[in-house]
Protein backbone atom coordinates (compact mmCIF):
# COMPACT_ATOMS: atom_id res chain seq x y z
CA UNK A 1 0.00 0.00 0.00
CA UNK A 2 2.93 2.44 0.71
CA UNK A 3 4.55 2.18 -2.33
CA UNK A 4 1.14 3.85 -4.14
CA UNK A 5 1.51 6.87 -2.51
CA UNK A 6 2.81 9.97 -3.78
CA UNK A 7 6.87 10.78 -2.26
CA UNK A 8 5.14 14.05 -0.85
CA UNK A 9 3.05 12.20 1.31
CA UNK A 10 4.00 11.26 4.81
CA UNK A 11 0.77 8.82 5.38
CA UNK A 12 -1.56 7.56 3.62
CA UNK A 13 -4.00 9.56 6.28
CA UNK A 14 -4.66 12.45 4.75
CA UNK A 15 -5.52 10.80 1.55
CA UNK A 16 -8.53 8.88 3.74
CA UNK A 17 -10.01 11.17 6.02
CA UNK A 18 -11.60 13.37 3.13
CA UNK A 19 -13.86 10.43 2.38
CA UNK A 20 -15.87 10.03 5.67
CA UNK A 21 -15.96 13.91 6.30
CA UNK A 22 -17.88 14.33 2.33
CA UNK A 23 -20.10 11.50 2.50
CA UNK A 24 -21.77 12.16 5.64
CA UNK A 25 -22.21 15.52 4.52
CA UNK A 26 -23.66 14.53 1.26
CA UNK A 27 -25.66 12.00 3.61
CA UNK A 28 -27.10 14.60 5.88
CA UNK A 29 -28.12 17.30 3.26
CA UNK A 30 -30.16 13.76 1.35
CA UNK A 31 -31.49 13.09 4.32
CA UNK A 32 -32.77 16.61 5.11
CA UNK A 33 -33.94 16.62 1.66
CA UNK A 34 -36.24 13.13 2.06
CA UNK A 35 -37.54 15.01 4.94
CA UNK A 36 -39.78 17.16 1.97
CA UNK A 37 -39.53 14.92 -0.93
CA UNK A 38 -40.63 11.55 0.79
CA UNK A 39 -38.89 9.31 -2.21
CA UNK A 40 -37.58 5.44 -1.98
CA UNK A 41 -34.35 6.66 -4.12
CA UNK A 42 -33.50 9.44 -1.60
CA UNK A 43 -33.99 6.80 1.00
CA UNK A 44 -31.92 4.43 -0.51
CA UNK A 45 -29.48 6.98 -1.26
CA UNK A 46 -29.40 8.58 2.39
CA UNK A 47 -28.66 4.81 3.79
CA UNK A 48 -26.03 4.26 1.57
CA UNK A 49 -24.16 7.56 1.85
CA UNK A 50 -24.15 6.78 5.79
CA UNK A 51 -22.77 3.23 5.62
CA UNK A 52 -20.02 4.08 3.33
CA UNK A 53 -19.73 6.87 5.59
CA UNK A 54 -19.25 4.83 8.32
CA UNK A 55 -17.10 1.94 6.29
CA UNK A 56 -14.73 5.05 5.59
CA UNK A 57 -14.56 6.72 8.73
CA UNK A 58 -13.65 3.11 9.91
CA UNK A 59 -10.56 3.31 7.58
CA UNK A 60 -9.57 6.83 8.77
CA UNK A 61 -9.14 5.55 12.07
CA UNK A 62 -7.02 2.93 11.55
CA UNK A 63 -4.90 5.39 9.23
CA UNK A 64 -4.72 7.46 11.58
CA UNK A 65 -3.70 5.89 14.42
CA UNK A 66 -0.80 4.14 12.36
CA UNK A 67 -0.55 7.83 11.01
CA UNK A 68 0.30 9.07 14.65
CA UNK A 69 3.30 7.35 15.47
CA UNK A 70 5.12 8.07 12.45
CA UNK A 71 5.17 11.07 12.18
CA UNK A 72 7.27 14.23 14.32
CA UNK A 73 4.71 15.95 16.65
CA UNK A 74 6.79 18.91 17.81
CA UNK A 75 5.67 19.03 21.85
CA UNK A 76 3.05 21.64 21.55
CA UNK A 77 1.32 20.10 19.44
CA UNK A 78 0.72 16.90 21.52
CA UNK A 79 -2.32 18.01 23.52
CA UNK A 80 -4.05 18.85 20.01
CA UNK A 81 -2.67 15.18 18.78
CA UNK A 82 -4.19 13.81 21.49
CA UNK A 83 -7.26 15.53 21.48
CA UNK A 84 -7.78 14.76 17.72
CA UNK A 85 -7.23 10.98 18.44
CA UNK A 86 -9.67 11.60 20.80
CA UNK A 87 -12.33 12.78 18.84
CA UNK A 88 -11.55 10.50 15.90
CA UNK A 89 -12.45 7.68 18.48
CA UNK A 90 -15.76 9.23 19.43
CA UNK A 91 -16.84 9.86 15.45
CA UNK A 92 -16.07 6.68 14.87
CA UNK A 93 -17.70 4.65 17.62
CA UNK A 94 -20.53 7.22 16.84
CA UNK A 95 -20.37 6.97 12.95
CA UNK A 96 -20.75 2.71 13.13
CA UNK A 97 -23.50 2.94 16.10
CA UNK A 98 -25.67 5.44 14.23
CA UNK A 99 -25.38 3.46 10.50
CA UNK A 100 -26.48 0.14 12.09
CA UNK A 101 -29.03 1.55 13.39
CA UNK A 102 -30.00 3.36 10.22
CA UNK A 103 -30.16 0.15 8.54
CA UNK A 104 -31.94 -2.17 10.99
CA UNK A 105 -34.69 1.25 10.79
CA UNK A 106 -34.44 0.56 7.31
CA UNK A 107 -34.90 -2.97 7.04
CA UNK A 108 -38.06 -2.21 8.84
CA UNK A 109 -39.34 0.64 7.07
CA UNK A 110 -39.77 2.39 10.12
CA UNK A 111 -37.42 5.34 8.80
CA UNK A 112 -40.34 6.14 7.11
CA UNK A 113 -42.33 7.64 9.96
CA UNK A 114 -41.80 11.21 9.54
CA UNK A 115 -40.70 12.04 13.38
CA UNK A 116 -38.25 9.07 13.69
CA UNK A 117 -36.85 10.62 10.32
CA UNK A 118 -36.58 14.12 11.92
CA UNK A 119 -34.66 12.58 15.03
CA UNK A 120 -32.30 10.76 12.57
CA UNK A 121 -31.71 13.52 10.69
CA UNK A 122 -30.83 15.45 13.86
CA UNK A 123 -28.89 12.83 15.25
CA UNK A 124 -26.63 13.06 12.12
CA UNK A 125 -26.54 16.19 11.81
CA UNK A 126 -24.56 16.09 15.32
CA UNK A 127 -22.31 13.48 14.01
CA UNK A 128 -21.35 15.93 11.50
CA UNK A 129 -20.60 18.09 14.16
CA UNK A 130 -18.02 15.73 15.53
CA UNK A 131 -16.48 15.50 12.12
CA UNK A 132 -15.90 18.87 12.02
CA UNK A 133 -14.26 19.19 15.87
CA UNK A 134 -12.37 16.00 14.25
CA UNK A 135 -10.99 17.35 11.42
CA UNK A 136 -10.68 20.86 12.89
CA UNK A 137 -8.06 19.70 15.24
CA UNK A 138 -6.43 17.82 12.49
CA UNK A 139 -6.16 20.87 10.45
CA UNK A 140 -4.72 22.48 13.36
CA UNK A 141 -1.91 19.86 13.63
CA UNK A 142 -1.07 20.32 9.92
CA UNK A 143 -1.64 23.89 9.53
CA UNK A 144 -0.25 25.42 13.26
CA UNK A 145 2.05 22.37 14.07
CA UNK A 146 3.19 21.33 10.72
CA UNK A 147 2.72 17.62 11.46
CA UNK A 148 2.92 15.79 8.64
CA UNK A 149 5.07 18.39 6.26
CA UNK A 150 8.41 19.03 5.24
CA UNK A 151 8.76 21.75 7.93
CA UNK B 1 -42.71 59.85 -16.38
CA UNK B 2 -40.01 58.34 -18.62
CA UNK B 3 -37.52 60.71 -17.59
CA UNK B 4 -38.14 60.48 -14.20
CA UNK B 5 -37.18 56.90 -14.70
CA UNK B 6 -34.26 57.60 -16.56
CA UNK B 7 -32.60 59.44 -13.69
CA UNK B 8 -33.41 57.26 -10.85
CA UNK B 9 -32.23 54.60 -12.84
CA UNK B 10 -29.23 56.98 -13.65
CA UNK B 11 -28.64 57.50 -9.89
CA UNK B 12 -28.84 53.73 -8.63
CA UNK B 13 -26.19 53.04 -11.42
CA UNK B 14 -23.79 55.67 -10.20
CA UNK B 15 -24.42 54.89 -6.67
CA UNK B 16 -23.40 51.25 -7.62
CA UNK B 17 -20.20 52.30 -9.45
CA UNK B 18 -19.20 54.59 -6.59
CA UNK B 19 -19.73 51.97 -4.26
CA UNK B 20 -17.82 49.38 -6.16
CA UNK B 21 -15.24 51.69 -6.26
CA UNK B 22 -15.00 52.66 -2.46
CA UNK B 23 -15.44 48.73 -1.80
CA UNK B 24 -12.04 48.09 -3.87
CA UNK B 25 -10.10 51.12 -2.22
CA UNK B 26 -11.57 50.20 1.15
CA UNK B 27 -9.64 46.38 0.15
CA UNK B 28 -6.75 48.20 -1.28
CA UNK B 29 -6.42 50.19 1.86
CA UNK B 30 -7.05 47.17 3.98
CA UNK B 31 -4.44 44.88 2.43
CA UNK B 32 -1.85 47.57 2.51
CA UNK B 33 -3.23 48.26 6.87
CA UNK B 34 -2.36 44.25 7.00
CA UNK B 35 0.65 43.97 5.01
CA UNK B 36 1.91 46.98 7.37
CA UNK B 37 0.62 45.45 10.17
CA UNK B 38 2.22 42.07 9.47
CA UNK B 39 5.16 43.23 8.94
CA UNK B 40 5.31 44.84 11.91
CA UNK B 41 4.03 41.49 13.24
CA UNK B 42 7.04 39.63 11.81
CA UNK B 43 9.72 42.63 13.89
CA UNK B 44 7.31 41.91 17.40
CA UNK B 45 8.06 38.42 16.68
CA UNK B 46 11.76 38.41 15.34
CA UNK B 47 11.63 40.81 18.65
CA UNK B 48 10.73 37.96 20.88
CA UNK B 49 12.59 35.91 19.02
CA UNK B 50 15.71 37.90 20.22
CA UNK B 51 14.35 38.03 23.85
CA UNK B 52 13.62 33.98 23.87
CA UNK B 53 17.44 33.64 22.40
CA UNK B 54 18.28 35.98 25.00
CA UNK B 55 16.89 34.08 27.99
CA UNK B 56 18.39 30.99 26.70
CA UNK B 57 21.61 32.44 26.88
CA UNK B 58 21.49 33.92 30.06
CA UNK B 59 20.15 30.28 31.69
CA UNK B 60 23.62 29.13 29.77
CA UNK B 61 25.65 31.51 31.45
CA UNK B 62 23.97 31.35 34.88
CA UNK B 63 26.54 29.92 37.31
CA UNK B 64 24.71 27.56 39.49
CA UNK B 65 22.50 29.48 41.14
CA UNK B 66 18.95 29.34 41.56
CA UNK B 67 16.97 28.43 37.98
CA UNK B 68 13.21 28.93 37.83
CA UNK B 69 11.80 26.73 34.87
CA UNK B 70 9.22 27.93 33.13
CA UNK B 71 5.38 27.62 34.12
CA UNK B 72 4.00 29.81 31.58
CA UNK B 73 1.65 27.49 29.06
CA UNK B 74 3.13 27.37 25.33
CA UNK B 75 6.27 28.02 26.29
CA UNK B 76 9.59 25.85 26.35
CA UNK B 77 12.99 26.46 28.38
CA UNK B 78 16.01 24.80 28.17
CA UNK B 79 18.42 23.70 31.14
CA UNK B 80 21.85 23.79 30.50
CA UNK B 81 24.33 23.14 33.36
CA UNK B 82 27.94 25.41 34.72
CA UNK B 83 29.66 26.54 37.59
CA UNK B 84 30.19 23.86 40.14
CA UNK B 85 28.20 20.79 40.12
CA UNK B 86 27.29 19.96 43.23
CA UNK B 87 25.95 23.52 44.02
CA UNK B 88 24.12 23.22 40.83
CA UNK B 89 22.46 20.42 41.91
CA UNK B 90 21.34 21.36 45.22
CA UNK B 91 20.19 25.00 43.48
CA UNK B 92 18.47 24.04 40.42
CA UNK B 93 16.67 20.54 41.53
CA UNK B 94 15.35 19.14 45.21
CA UNK B 95 15.88 15.74 45.81
CA UNK B 96 12.46 12.98 46.22
CA UNK B 97 14.51 10.09 46.86
CA UNK B 98 18.33 9.79 47.51
CA UNK B 99 20.82 12.72 47.44
CA UNK B 100 23.49 14.54 46.20
CA UNK B 101 26.25 12.19 47.49
CA UNK B 102 24.55 9.30 45.62
CA UNK B 103 25.43 10.99 42.39
CA UNK B 104 28.56 13.24 42.66
CA UNK B 105 28.17 15.93 39.98
CA UNK B 106 30.93 17.93 38.26
CA UNK B 107 30.07 20.32 35.20
CA UNK B 108 32.88 19.26 32.98
CA UNK B 109 33.71 20.41 29.07
CA UNK B 110 33.14 17.80 26.45
CA UNK B 111 32.93 18.65 22.69
CA UNK B 112 32.71 22.35 23.61
CA UNK B 113 29.60 21.97 25.93
CA UNK B 114 29.22 22.08 29.48
CA UNK B 115 27.93 18.98 30.83
CA UNK B 116 26.61 17.39 34.07
CA UNK B 117 28.61 14.35 35.21
CA UNK B 118 27.01 12.12 37.18
CA UNK B 119 28.63 9.50 39.07
CA UNK B 120 25.58 6.96 40.34
CA UNK B 121 26.77 4.47 43.50
CA UNK B 122 23.27 2.18 42.65
CA UNK B 123 21.13 3.75 45.52
CA UNK B 124 18.05 4.88 43.22
CA UNK B 125 17.89 8.53 43.27
CA UNK B 126 15.63 10.69 41.46
CA UNK B 127 15.85 14.97 41.49
CA UNK B 128 13.75 17.13 40.11
CA UNK B 129 12.88 20.64 39.06
CA UNK B 130 11.13 23.09 41.09
CA UNK B 131 8.15 24.15 39.40
CA UNK B 132 4.87 21.10 39.56
CA UNK B 133 3.50 20.41 35.72
CA UNK B 134 0.56 19.19 34.24
CA UNK B 135 0.57 18.63 30.35
CA UNK B 136 4.39 18.42 30.40
CA UNK B 137 6.99 18.03 27.66
CA UNK B 138 10.44 16.93 28.33
CA UNK B 139 13.84 16.18 26.55
CA UNK B 140 17.27 15.29 27.94
CA UNK B 141 19.72 14.70 25.87
CA UNK B 142 22.03 12.13 27.37
CA UNK B 143 25.15 10.01 27.19
CA UNK B 144 25.81 7.05 29.25
CA UNK B 145 29.73 6.48 29.77
CA UNK B 146 30.00 2.99 32.32
CA UNK B 147 26.57 3.57 33.48
CA UNK B 148 24.53 -0.05 33.56
CA UNK B 149 20.99 0.15 35.07
CA UNK B 150 17.86 2.52 34.50
CA UNK B 151 17.43 5.99 33.28
CA UNK B 152 14.53 7.45 34.10
CA UNK B 153 12.60 10.68 32.82
CA UNK B 154 10.40 11.61 35.49
CA UNK B 155 6.98 13.49 35.17
CA UNK B 156 3.61 14.03 37.26
CA UNK B 157 6.15 13.19 40.39
CA UNK B 158 4.71 13.44 43.99
CA UNK B 159 7.13 11.39 45.98
CA UNK B 160 9.17 8.17 45.05
CA UNK B 161 5.98 5.99 45.08
CA UNK B 162 4.03 8.27 43.11
CA UNK B 163 5.17 9.35 39.45
CA UNK B 164 5.20 9.01 35.76
CA UNK B 165 7.84 7.73 33.42
CA UNK B 166 10.00 6.74 30.92
CA UNK B 167 12.98 4.46 31.19
CA UNK B 168 15.74 3.42 29.34
CA UNK B 169 18.00 0.68 29.91
CA UNK B 170 20.46 -0.81 27.35
CA UNK B 171 17.80 -0.21 23.75
CA UNK B 172 14.65 -0.97 26.05
CA UNK B 173 12.41 1.72 26.66
CA UNK B 174 9.33 1.34 29.09
CA UNK B 175 6.72 3.50 29.47
CA UNK B 176 4.48 3.73 32.60
CA UNK B 177 3.70 5.01 35.79
CA UNK B 178 3.65 4.35 39.53
CA UNK B 179 1.10 4.54 42.05
CA UNK B 180 1.93 3.96 45.52
CA UNK B 181 4.73 2.22 44.60
CA UNK B 182 3.22 -0.42 41.88
CA UNK B 183 4.78 0.28 38.66
CA UNK B 184 1.99 -0.23 35.86
CA UNK B 185 3.97 -0.06 32.19
CA UNK B 186 1.92 1.58 29.44
CA UNK B 187 3.68 0.34 26.52
CA UNK B 188 7.51 -0.75 25.72
CA UNK B 189 9.67 -1.40 22.92
CA UNK B 190 13.34 -1.27 21.70
CA UNK B 191 15.16 1.44 20.12
CA UNK B 192 18.19 2.19 18.24
CA UNK B 193 20.10 5.43 18.16
CA UNK B 194 22.86 6.33 16.15
CA UNK B 195 24.92 8.55 18.24
CA UNK B 196 26.25 8.50 21.79
CA UNK B 197 23.61 11.23 22.55
CA UNK B 198 20.59 10.25 23.62
CA UNK B 199 17.96 12.71 22.85
CA UNK B 200 15.06 10.86 25.73
CA UNK B 201 11.81 12.81 25.09
CA UNK B 202 8.31 12.14 27.02
CA UNK B 203 5.55 13.66 26.71
CA UNK B 204 2.61 13.89 28.81
CA UNK B 205 -0.86 15.26 26.95
CA UNK B 206 -3.51 14.59 28.60
CA UNK B 207 -4.44 10.98 28.82
CA UNK B 208 -1.68 10.62 25.94
CA UNK B 209 2.01 9.75 26.78
CA UNK B 210 4.96 8.90 24.70
CA UNK B 211 8.29 7.94 25.04
CA UNK B 212 10.73 9.15 21.72
CA UNK B 213 14.16 8.99 20.84
CA UNK B 214 14.68 12.28 19.20
CA UNK B 215 11.62 12.83 17.09
CA UNK B 216 10.92 8.94 16.72
CA UNK B 217 8.13 7.45 18.69
CA UNK B 218 9.49 4.74 20.37
CA UNK B 219 6.12 4.63 23.25
CA UNK B 220 2.72 5.38 22.92
CA UNK B 221 0.07 4.38 26.37
CA UNK B 222 -2.45 6.13 27.75
CA UNK B 223 -3.88 6.52 31.28
CA UNK B 224 -5.86 8.83 34.05
CA UNK B 225 -4.59 12.04 34.07
CA UNK B 226 -2.88 12.49 36.78
CA UNK B 227 -2.39 15.62 39.20
CA UNK B 228 0.43 18.50 38.70
CA UNK B 229 3.75 16.94 39.78
CA UNK B 230 8.11 18.00 39.26
CA UNK B 231 9.41 16.16 36.30
CA UNK B 232 13.61 15.17 36.51
CA UNK B 233 15.47 12.27 36.19
CA UNK B 234 16.08 9.33 38.09
CA UNK B 235 18.87 6.74 38.26
CA UNK B 236 18.78 3.07 39.40
CA UNK B 237 22.30 1.87 38.94
CA UNK B 238 26.12 2.49 38.83
CA UNK B 239 28.31 4.20 37.04
CA UNK B 240 29.12 7.53 34.89
CA UNK B 241 25.91 9.40 32.86
CA UNK B 242 26.50 12.74 31.08
CA UNK B 243 23.56 15.59 31.10
CA UNK B 244 24.24 18.25 28.32
CA UNK B 245 20.60 19.84 28.56
CA UNK B 246 17.30 19.34 29.89
CA UNK B 247 13.83 21.13 27.61
CA UNK B 248 10.78 21.79 29.63
CA UNK B 249 8.14 22.36 27.63
CA UNK B 250 4.51 23.38 29.19
CA UNK B 251 2.12 22.38 26.58
CA UNK B 252 -0.71 23.98 25.63
CA UNK B 253 -4.08 23.36 26.32
CA UNK B 254 -6.84 23.54 23.58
Amino acid sequence: METLLPDWAPNIHPMIIHFPIVLWLVAVLVDLASLFLPKSWLRNMTITLYVLGAVSAVAAYLSGDQAMDMVSVPMQGEVTAGNHSDWGHYTLYFFTAYAIIRLILFWKQWDKKKWLAIVLFILGTLGMGMVAQTADLGGKLVYKYGVGTQK
Amino acid sequence: MKTLKRTVYAVILLAAIASITACSQGKKSEQAESDEHGHSEMKAESHHDEEAIHEHSEDENHAGGHNEMTKEAGSNRTWTPSGNGTELIKSDFHFITGSAKNIKAEVTEVDESQVLELIADGTPTAFVFHNQYGNVGMIATLKKLDFKGTIRLIHHAKDDSNYEFVSIIDNKMKLGRVINGTEKVFDESTFEVDSDWVPLKVTAAGTHFKGYIGDKTITHGHGDKMENGFVGVMLEGNGKVLIKSVEIAVLEDE
